[in-house]
């Protein structure tokens, strides 16, 4: 609840990749202990986690064929085919206050979504 | 402090210094409890270093023989601190830890061992609340830093239990007497310390084989404290912080709370009792407390009480839907409770204020309808009762009604009035939003015939311009709003069903019209930031209605034509001034729809090409006052209505088309000899303007959806037509690219070479057998790459024109040979190799993944050209120790695509393996190089073509590795080791780890 084990999927993403890379550097440089990079990383699960959460506004809606699904370990995952992502309301982003009209719609041929229980507490 | 030692005395000396010092700070503070701040701070890193002790002392177990002066159980720290308290009240004896006495541990020894009775842990408590506020404040650090353990995956299993058997039933008692006594409640450490016992119960209870500590005596303690909570006794200060405490037990795991404690809430939160157990006068405390509230306008805590109940209420969800809609449940929730229950919950929905500005029940409360309407959706229709789809009518369609003027503009405009932030506004937003979604799930129970149906009448039954009331309009945009997000399925169509029903509801459009109309008025008339933001909305809510309902004009061209006047006047109107934010929201918003009309309605505009015409003449002006997204999106809408003139024969269409190149040619040359504009704006009307072009070839291909019979029966003739070309359209094209391109300005701009690009490109996705103005041959496009590659400046340009030559091998690869490749990579690629493409990632992604795109589509093309294995294998094989992520990962799959390639033919795959087998020792080195030295998120870059090679070359690739990897690193067991698992792999998915394995051993780093 107050305290819970945070997902590591971020650490996959563009901003999580980098920050291992730039882990690894500190390590290799003997500048860090591994033990604090660990200790890092566990701060990130959970930054990512509660900023997204807090500070994001944009709505995601995927419309398409759903190919493969599957539940596993509290994790679903998705796989839908043919799809159109409409991502709006990144208002926060444009610095635009009234800016629903800003849509952006992506056409994918494969779209693999993981859903991860929110309220998980390890 | 470091504990994560293996020294079991070096633990026990911790243990006693860190006892000792808790004991002298802890009499410090309760003789100078006015030095609290500075000695909390200590007291409490001493606590954290004794529950990280306690823990170590218990999870390492006891020895087979005991070590004298240490200790292998540590069951109640608690105890340990009332003992050592009560032994020494009032000074800490002079003790040298450093010399430890027999005599001092035997101290210890005791304090660690002894059993507080419970009464004696009272009277300690109530002797100081210094001594009280420590044993909160020391059981709150223990369970938090237990989580803390356990999060990280530390082996915690054996303190669960010890917690279990001894500090849970001391805290427990602590708690309880603390609620239980008023006085005591002094500030938040009882609070915080209960919420440390939830968050830890709830964490623990799925892991622990213990059984789970129980919490209903304190949950029932705090339900009582709340209770008696007042205006009078406390301004209900003690109800909000046990609402706190309730709403992270509803919000996270609510099965901590028992059943029987959930029906008194229930009964105290709603008035109800469905089980006909709770106190249903409980609840005059609540409405009391709302009231309170309400009055004193506390919105945030008013919020916090909305978002604790509607967490409370989704607990039964399930329960509820069952127990309403079917006939599974026999128990005493009869008819007339339910309907009571379900009753207060649309009460509770359409609580009397303003949401998000004044109260938060009707936002919260999407929620649980949603999930009662998906709960619904799923039950299966056996266990339906025989009147369950009237009742669910009749539920649902009250909550629609409840909604609609809850998301009334002008509950924005109160927001926009009274609230400063915009954060308000954009939750209200989102408010509108989930309403919307709501709406669309209610549909599937409620249907066309009680929904769709519901809200055109509403809109449409009568006339609103007649009547004054200007709440009508805001009733009508609701409705629209909700209408709007129902028709938007992705498909073009509007059933006949929803026709009809329009129809019958003859000022649907024209009430739809209205406000668009209205928002135009206020536009024109006014402008602070209040109207013109309310307009907007008014106008997107029009507009994206109408753009729905195309497909309902196809039957009602009338309207249609309506509708369209209004759009361009609308569009006259916000273009008249430029400059204005709001303005350019609104032009876009109306482009938008008049494309989407034109798109749908082709057939129905026909006659109004000329009008178009007449409307594109002025617009395409550089003067003209519209954005270019407006020039563009109108010269594709005209090219819809084109596209569809196919009765007259190809001649008229050609004439038509013809007549826009002529103009969008004639703005070109004046833009191109102005003297006037400034660059940038010349550049982007440069842009604009051959964006038009692309946008009308794009206009003029055959959608799925509106196939053409008229065309498909003269089918040969527009084939004929277009090949012929007989007004030169595609000569006068390529020569206003050709000029545009040979100015100065604008030979270097990237916009000018993509668009350009991309109009002779524009059928090389198409059918051949599919007629268009731009079908360029093949010769033409090499040419006109061949005649630019060499004027633009390359690293600006490459990027487009290797897309072009992708796109063309694409389409052209049955008649392409490896000539033609050898040909067309001389001339692009190798001149500019060596001082360009190579020192640039970007370029030289670009040039890999045209070889790539080639590997895809013919194989053949590229590995018997005479530069694939004298130029382009050697190149690449240097690429795969480069630093760059780009390059690493278009290298890698051209290796991996080489390796094994489906598009091969037999002879390919022969000649494949044989080049391969050649260059195979070099290519493993190079890529184990560039893996040992490449970063951890670029490993991926590798193992892809790691795991090709295994699977395709098991037996070479064995001996290549063990030739390579010692001239990688020298970690002769590490690399065997590798080997062989990599072996056992052949290939498949478990080969990544083991490369990753390797990795991690060879470069010392941790696996995370």
């Amino acid at each position: 609840m107050a305290v819970p084990g945070y997902y590591e999927l971020y650490r996959r993403s563009t901003v999580g990749n980098s920050l291992v890379d730039a882990l690894d550097t500190l390590i290799s440089d003997g500048r860090i202990e591994a033990s604090l990079a660990m200790r890092v990383l566990e701060t990130f699960d959970k930054v990512i986690s509660e900023t997204l959460k807090d500070n994001t506004q944009a709505k995601l809606t995927v419309k398409g064929n759903l190919d493969t699904y599957g539940f596993c370990d509290d994790v679903w995952t998705f796989i839908v085919k043919n799809c159109k992502v409409t991502v709006e309301g990144n208002s926060q982003i444009n610095g635009d206050s009234n800016n629903s009209d800003d849509q952006n719609i992506i056409n994918v041929d494969k779209l693999r979504i993981v859903a991860c229980n929110s309220k998980r507490s390890d | 402090m470091n504990t994560n030692t293996s020294s079991k005395e070096f633990t026990w000396k911790l243990l006693k210094a860190n006892l000792l010092f808790l004991l002298k700070y802890g009499l410090m503070y309760a003789n100078n409890p006015n030095q609290r701040t500075v000695l909390m701070m200590i007291i409490k890193k001493l606590m954290s270093n004794l529950s990280f002790l306690f823990n170590n002392i218990n999870e390492s177990g006891s020895q087979s023989e005991p070590i004298p002066n240490t200790i292998d159980t540590w069951n109640n720290p608690i105890n340990t601190i009332i003992f050592l308290f009560s032994q020494y009240p009032n000074n800490v004896p002079n003790w040298d830890m450093v010399a430890s006495s027999n005599q001092i541990n035997e101290i210890f020894r005791y304090a660690i061992d002894s059993n507080i009775p419970y009464d004696q842990l009272l009277n300690f408590v109530r002797s100081s609340p210094i001594y009280n506020e420590l044993l909160l404040t020391f059981t709150e650090i223990i369970v938090e830093d237990l989580l803390k353990l356990q999060a990280k995956r530390h082996a915690v299993t054996k303190i669960h239990k010890i917690v279990h058997e001894h500090l849970y039933i001391t805290t427990t008692a602590l708690i309880v007497s603390n609620l239980s006594s008023q006085q005591m409640i002094t500030d938040d450490t009882i609070f915080a310390s209960i919420n440390a016992w939830i968050n830890y119960i709830s964490s623990i209870r799925h892991i622990s084989s213990d059984g789970t500590m129980d919490l209903t005596e304190i949950f029932q303690k705090l339900l009582d404290l709340m209770y008696h909570s007042s205006e009078h006794t406390d301004k209900y200060l003690i109800a909000e912080k046990v609402l706190t405490i309730f709403a992270n037990v509803f919000a996270n795991d609510p099965l901590l709370m028992s059943f029987p404690l959930r029906e008194q809430v229930e009964a105290l939160f709603l008035g109800i009792s469905r089980s006909g157990n709770g106190d249903i006068a409980q609840n005059k405390w609540m409405l009391q407390y709302m009231n309170y509230l309400v009055t004193n306008e506390m919105t945030s805590e008013l919020k916090d009480l909305t978002v604790c109940i509607v967490d409370f209420l989704q607990i039964n969800t399930l329960d509820v839907c069952n127990k309403l809609f079917t006939t599974i449940s026999t128990d005493k929730f009869s008819e007339s409770v339910s309907e009571q229950y379900i009753k207060v919950l649309l009460q509770m929905t359409n609580f009397p204020l303003v949401p998000v500005l004044q109260e938060f029940f009707s936002v919260r409360m999407v929620d649980f309808w949603l999930e009662l309407a998906e709960c619904y959706s799923t039950l299966s229709n056996d266990t339906l009762k025989s009147n369950a789809n009237e009742i669910s009518t009749d539920i649902f369609q009250q909550v629609i009604n409840i909604y609609l003027p809850k998301i009334s503009l002008l509950n924005e405009q109160k927001i926009l009035q009274e609230d400063n932030d915009s954060s308000s506004l954009h939750e209200f937003d989102d408010f509108r939003k989930a309403v919307a979604d709501l709406t669309q799930t209610l549909w599937m129970i409620l249907g066309h015939a009680n929904l769709t149906n519901v809200l055109i009448i509403g809109i449409g039954s009568a006339d609103a311009s007649t009547s004054d009331n200007i709440g009508n309009l805001y009733q009508i945009e609701s409705m629209s709003y909700l209408l709007g997000v129902l028709l938007a399925d992705g498909s073009d169509s509007v059933s006949p069903w929803i026709c009809n029903v329009l129809k019958q509801n003859s000022f649907t459009i024209e009430n739809n019209l209205l406000l668009f109309r209205h928002s135009m008025t206020k536009l024109n008339t006014n402008i602070n930031t209040l109207d013109s933001t309310l307009s907007l909305t008014f106008a997107r809510t029009s507009c994206a209605l109408i753009g729905r309902l195309a497909g309902y004009f196809t039957s009602e061209p009338a309207k249609l034509s309506t509708c369209l006047e209004a759009l361009f006047q609308g569009l006259e109107t916000c273009t008249v001034t430029s400059g204005s934010p709001i303005n350019g929201k609104l032009e876009t918003i109306i482009v938008k729809t008049i494309v989407q009309l034109c798109e749908t309605c082709r057939q129905q505009l026909s006659s109004f090409l000329e009008h178009f015409f007449n409307v594109l003449m002025s617009v395409m002006r550089p003067n003209s006052n519209v954005s270019n997204f407006t020039r563009s999106n109108l010269v594709k809408s005209v090219g819809y209505i084109i596209q569809c003139r196919v009765e007259n024969g190809a001649q008229e269409q050609g004439k038509y088309i013809l007549q826009l190149i002529d103009m969008i040619g004639s703005l070109i040359e004046n833009n191109l000899n102005s003297p006037v504009l400034p660059s940038e704006q010349q550049y982007d009307y440069m842009h604009c303007l051959l964006d038009c072009i692309l946008e009308l070839g794009s206009s003029m291909l055959q959608s799925d959806d509106s196939e053409n019979t008229q065309l498909l029966q003269r089918l040969p003739e527009f084939q004929q037509f277009w090949q012929n070309d007989p007004f030169y359209i595609r000569n006068k094209i390529m020569a206003m690219i050709e000029k545009a391109l040979a100015a100065p300005e604008f030979n270097n701009r990237s916009g000018i070479i993509e668009v350009s690009c991309l109009i002779l490109g524009r059928t090389l996705t198409v059918p051949d057998d599919e007629p268009h103005f731009l079908r360029y041959s093949m010769q033409e496009i090499i040419n006109f790459i061949l005649a630019h590659i060499g004027t633009c400046e390359l690293t600006i340009s490459l990027p487009y024109f290797v897309y072009l030559l992708e796109k063309l091998f694409k389409h052209f690869k049955d008649i392409l040979t490896s000539e033609d490749f050898d040909f067309l990579f001389e001339k692009i690629i190798l001149p500019g190799y060596t001082q360009y493409i190579s020192r640039d990632p970007d370029l030289l992604q670009t040039t890999i993944n045209l070889l790539n795109t080639i590997l895809d589509c013919k194989p053949s093309l590229v590995i018997f050209s005479k530069h694939w294995t004298t130029f382009i294998f050697p190149e690449l094989l240097k690429l795969l120790s480069a630093k760059e992520r780009f390059t690493t990962i278009a290298v890698g799959k051209f290796w991996t695509k080489v390796i094994n390639n489906k598009k091969y033919t037999q002879q390919d795959l022969q000649v494949s393996r044989q080049q391969i087998g050649a260059i195979g020792q070099d290519l493993v080195y190079q890529t184990m190089n560039g893996l040992y030295h490449t970063q951890r998120s670029d490993l991926n870059c590798y193992t892809d073509l790691i795991r090709t090679l295994v699977a395709k070359f098991p037996m070479d690739c064995k001996g290549w590795l063990i030739v390579a990897l010692p001239q990688v690193c020298n970690k002769p067991e590490i690399h065997e080791r590798f080997i062989n698992k990599l072996l056992v792999t052949r290939g498949n998915r478990a080969a990544s780890s083991v490369i990753l394995n390797w990795w991690l051993e060879c470069t010392s780093l941790p696996g995370y």
